[in-house]
């Protein structure tokens, strides 16, 4: 979100700047990878310095101003690697972008500014190669960057040069798909082996790990100061002390957990693949609320949050907006600022904007 | 019937096929994917010598009830001679003979049958073992058991074989006609060996037409499939015919090799009493060897061998 606007990346291969009140797409871009169903947008697209960075499954980088204008053209189209899919978001730190691609590399590039437009430029001599496909968005903490690889392992790279800063990379029994958190020196990640692990970020040693999940961990896990929140797709969300590892409660859904789930104020936004969004207490988890989109419906993104909306894209093409009146009630909408439906490609009903409303919750 | 019903029926349909068929074969994809060197070409081979090896006594059920019918092909010409005009008597009679012969007509389409299931299965068990996207991949995670961990920590499967990614379709895989063609090739030797006698010149002419046919369609489907699901198909065919060959015989893939050079025109107006029963057989699908029963061919070759033997010890007779 920047500047009013939200910032989206659709599966139908479109970025659209959005406007956070109405919904309206004040600009769009579309890909241009061929063939044209390899247009699709999984990563989310990273704002930073005055532009927008978004990884097609085209395997290009796009760098996009943020100020749209009547034509949205981008600043940069830069092919990854050998134009494997991109998957995983873009991380961006100073002047440095960073992208995982499907050919198993990770690569550095310098953003350079010359007249207004960015550029950008090999950082590294070669990417930092692993041995399978790196849909991890990199995490940057301290010069060094930290990356999954479905290669079942996670590296550690210095951002200057790319060179390893562990002697060994950690090898987990499984491939790991999600962005890793890295908080206080410890990195935190789940994996197909459905084992949650918290490692050390200097070394990699293991400070301990998750074993009862029955589901890979694929989405991105989120932490706070005592716990890390990690969703699997066995369908709960797991709250982790974030010392020892230890389950202080979790959240039981009806679907898979695919994306991220987000803190709004005391209470943290979980997506299911059952169409709900679940909307539990951090103290405790106790679910005071979810919102049902519909039994058709399946939420396979992560949620993003300003103030007390929350926004996210569902399986009928449907960008949706939800507000949280009040927290120790139902979900509400508020009348005079309805939450939208923006519907970007949806064969019956067209592309607009859809005023709705959200299914009752449950309540406390 | 009510939409209740209906939707419970589709509910159970869908079970049967992902928990009963499509489940199962990821599964064994996969776990074999990891028992042979994490190649999932190997495990598709293995997968298909395993699929047909559990077929094999419906197969060798199907040649033989086919052989018997080739068998019945004379006395099907004299009552069909018998009854020219009267198809429902001839029908009859044909029933009849079926009944006394102890064959079943429908025995011949068993492994056919059964097989479909596990093609249609195995197309959609190689697309999500393999998923081409994301969303793919994680719904395959549901698919996998739980009490098998290894196939969670297989994937994601490396898809290439020999410089095939299996994963992609024939078209987008370096020599695109290369799959279709081993497809089309091997299902048309598969076909020519298991073809019946044709007992009208109108089933003749079908069965010519589905020689080719079906080879021609399959290599074309091939182009747009997986490279995967070719692979199947060229290793399912190699196994048809060499069971096939060795329950009937390897006469038409013998013939194919010489042609018409083993039986010549002279050997055929001179058989022996061994051979009388295939001659009318024969006069109906003379023209070229496709309609030639493996049995037959093994038959009149052993007839040759004796007339030849019969001829040269002649010969010395007559030196003599």
């Amino acid at each position: 979100m920047s500047d009013g606007r939200l910032y989206i990346g659709t599966l139908e291969g479109d970025v659209r700047a959005l406007n956070l009140e109405t919904g309206e797409t004040e600009c769009e871009f579309d890909l241009v990878g061929e063939p044209q169903q390899s247009r699709a947008i999984y990563g989310t697209p990273v704002i930073a310095d005055g532009r927008v960075f978004v990884g097609g499954y085209d395997g290009i980088l796009y760098v996009l101003p943020v100020d749209c204008a009547p034509e949205w053209e981008s600043d940069e189209e830069i092919v990854v690697g050998t134009g494997e899919p991109i998957v995983g978001s873009p991380a961006v730190v100073g002047d440095i972008v960073l992208v995982g691609s499907s050919d198993g590399g990770l690569y550095a590039f310098d953003i350079v500014v010359n007249e207004s437009r960015a550029a950008l430029v090999k950082r590294w001599a070669a990417p930092f190669q692993t041995d399978n496909r790196v849909w991890s968005a990199p995490a940057v903490a301290d010069g060094v960057v930290y990356f999954g690889s479905m290669d079942h392992s996670v590296y550690a790279v210095n951002l200057d040069d790319g060179t390893p800063m562990w002697s060994e990379p950690f090898e987990a029994k499984g491939a790991i798909s999600a962005g890793l958190a890295v908080v206080d020196g410890h990195v935190y990640f789940g994996a197909f082996d459905s084992v949650f692990y918290s490692i050390q970020a200097s070394t990699g040693a293991v400070n301990w790990k998750f074993t009862g999940a029955t589901g890979w961990f694929w989405g991105g896990a989120v932490v706070d100061e005592n716990r890390v929140y990690a969703p699997s797709l066995d369908g709960n969300l797991y709250a982790l002390s974030r010392f020892d590892g230890t389950v202080e409660w979790s959240v039981e859904t009806e679907g898979p957990i695919i994306g991220s789930p987000v803190i709004v104020g005391d209470r943290i936004a979980v997506p299911s693949e059952d169409g709900g969004v679940y909307l539990a207490k951090l103290v405790d988890g106790k679910v005071d609320s979810q919102c049902r989109l519909g039994d058709k419906v399946k939420l396979r993104s992560s949620i993003t949050a300003e103030d007390r909306t929350l926004f996210f894209l569902s399986s009928d093409h449907a960008i949706r907006s939800l507000e949280i009146e009040e927290f120790d009630q139902f979900w509400q909408l508020d009348e005079d600022r309805p939450a939208w439906e923006l519907f970007t490609n949806n064969e019956e009903l067209g592309s607009g904007i859809w005023k709705t409303k959200c299914g009752v919750g449950t309540g406390p | 019937m009510r939409s209740g019903d209906r939707s419970l029926i589709l509910e159970l349909w869908s079970l049967i096929w992902n928990q009963g068929l499509v489940g199962p074969m990821i599964n064994s994809l996969v776990f074999l994917y990891t028992a042979f060197f994490d190649n999932f070409g190997l495990s598709i081979i293995v997968f298909t010598i395993v699929a047909r090896g559990a077929m094999i006594p419906l197969t060798m059920k199907q040649s033989r009830q086919m052989k018997r019918m080739n068998a019945l092909q004379p006395k099907m010409k004299a009552i069909q001679a018998k009854y020219p005009d009267d198809k429902q008597r001839q029908s009859q009679e044909t029933m009849k003979l079926y009944r006394t012969e102890g064959v079943n007509p429908i025995g011949c389409l068993g492994p056919m049958v059964l097989q479909m299931p596990i093609f249609f299965g195995l197309f959609w068990a190689l697309r999500k073992t393999l998923p081409s996207t994301p969303e793919r991949l994680t719904d395959l995670s549901h698919t996998l058991y739980s009490w098998l961990p290894q196939v969670h920590q297989a994937v994601p499967l490396d898809s290439t074989f020999i410089g095939f990614d299996l994963a992609k379709t024939s078209a987008e895989n370096p020599i695109p006609f290369l799959l279709p063609i081993l497809v089309g090739g091997s299902m048309w030797v598969m076909q020519k060996m298991s073809s019946s006698v044709a007992s009208s010149p109108q089933q003749e002419s079908t069965q010519r037409m589905m020689l080719w046919m079906f080879p021609i369609m399959f290599g074309f489907f091939t182009l747009s499939f997986e490279a995967g699901l070719a692979l199947y198909w060229i290793v399912s065919n190699v196994i048809g015919i060499v069971v096939q060959g060795f329950i009937t015989g390897w006469g038409p893939i013998t013939s194919l090799a010489s042609l018409r050079r083993i039986s010549g025109p002279a050997e055929s107006q001179n058989q022996s009493p061994a051979t009388t029963q295939a001659a009318p057989v024969e006069e109906v699908v003379t023209d070229d060897n496709d309609r030639k029963d493996g049995e037959d061919a093994r038959r009149g070759n052993r007839a040759r061998s004796k007339r030849a033997r019969r001829r040269a010890l002649g010969s010395r007779n007559r030196r003599r």
